[in-house]
């Protein structure tokens, strides 16, 4: 079991801006999936996740599609870094989507996979 | 209807146990899944049991991108890959004559992979399809690609297809012999399957998706053209409401499966807290 805890840090707090902002991912409505909820919901719930078919070729690569987005919007609306310089991006790319491919992993397992490997503004030191 | 109701219900409790997965898989396994359905079609007269199966997973799995050290992430890095694929699937009904769609498919593939800009997949596969008593099945081996992509007419919306060129070996399809005789030459199939999801997201609706699968045989024997066995296809229209809600249409018929089938699903999902 996972100690990773999901709170109002930038991580968390971004991923579901992410996910649920209008102009951005709108996988969800707020009304719908509060930011407390949102830890328990899974990758199927999600409008991304095809619900028509099981056919893994296409789930998986829809998933990098929807990683690259939510990485992309994550290195555009906030002030991260790698949590290691020595990680290849393409790497951190691959960690995510297998997230996203996961239709039973949650949007918490996707935020610690996120702190795993990006490092967030309130993370560095201050000074 | 008293039944229905009990076979619902039964399905709820026991549904979610059958589903092994969440984030601890094997490294070899991204699916394995054993879902109880439930479905009503055209011809049958009251709701079906079913379980719907999906096992799948890689070997050999390899991705590489370009080595970029330092703090900056590039989200739009290229990365390729290889892996080896397989996967079980199809749906098992209590009565297999009622099975609106009776085709279960296990299949291995070698793939190359590349995302970028979009996101692809090219590679060889083999694979055995067969109705679920195993009366009709064939072999088909070939080239298979798949492509994927976002943003595509819509914000957020998703186009996916999948397509496979090869040969088919039908020396143990019942149906296809009983036409033929013993005239069961391999022969040049081509099949795709299509996938659009529209991201509505309004008060109460949150999407349309589409799934549309389609056979094709080249050169088919004009008694195979009358018979209607060289040409199959298989549409589904869902619209997903909230809270999980939807109601979902399927049409048409898949190979092994000469029953053209309506059918038609309304379903909902319960989180139990």
């Amino acid at each position: 079991m996972s100690n990773y805890k999901w709170k109002a840090n930038l991580c968390c707090i971004a991923t579901y801006k992410i996910l649920e902002g209008d102009n951005l991912m709108d996988q969800f409505e707020e009304e719908d999936i509060s930011f407390d909820d949102a830890k328990d919901t899974k990758m199927k719930e999600l409008r991304y996740f095809p619900k028509t078919t099981t056919n893994p070729d296409i789930i998986e690569l829809i998933a990098y599609e929807v990683a690259r987005k939510y990485l992309k919007l994550m290195v555009k609306g906030y002030s991260v870094k790698k949590e290691k310089s020595q990680t290849k991006s393409s790497d951190i790319l691959v960690l995510l989507a297998s997230v996203f491919r996961n239709k039973d992993a949650s949007i918490k397992s996707l935020a610690e996979k996120a702190d795993s490997l990006i490092k967030f503004s309130d993370e560095l030191p201050r000074g | 209807m008293k039944y229905t109701i009990l076979v619902t219900l039964i399905v709820m409790l026991i549904g979610p146990m059958l589903s092994y997965g969440g984030t601890d898989k094997s490294k070899y396994v991204d699916d394995f899944d054993l879902k109880p359905v439930i479905f009503d079609s055209e011809e049958t007269n009251s709701s079906n049991l079913g379980i719907d199966i999906n096992i799948n997973g890689k070997f050999l799995n390899k991705k590489f991108g370009s080595n970029d050290d330092g703090d900056y992430i590039n989200p739009d890095v290229k990365i390729g890959g290889y892996h080896i694929a397989y996967s079980l699937k199809g749906l098992l009904a209590e009565n297999s004559s009622k099975n609106p769609k009776d085709f279960l498919e296990a299949r291995v593939s070698a793939n190359y992979f590349r995302s970028a800009s979009a996101t692809f997949k090219v590679g060889v596969f083999v694979k055995s399809e067969s109705d679920q008593k195993f009366n009709n099945r064939q072999l088909a081996y070939g080239l298979t690609a798949t492509f994927a992509n976002d943003d595509n007419f819509a914000s957020n919306d998703i186009l996916a297809l999948h397509a496979n060129l090869g040969q088919v070996d039908p020396s143990e399809d019942a149906a296809r012999e009983a036409i033929l005789g013993n005239d069961l030459d391999s022969y040049d199939r081509a099949d795709l399957e299509l996938l659009y999801i529209y991201n509505i997201g309004t008060a109460n609706i949150d999407t349309f998706e589409v799934n549309y699968r389609y056979f094709q045989e080249f050169g088919a024997k004009q008694s195979i053209e009358d018979a209607d066995l060289d040409r199959f296809r298989l549409a589904t229209y869902r619209l997903g409401f909230k809270n999980i809600l939807y109601v979902a249409y399927s049409s048409g018929e898949l190979p092994l499966n000469k029953k053209d089938n309506q059918i038609y699903e309304v379903g909902f999902s319960y989180k139990f807290e």
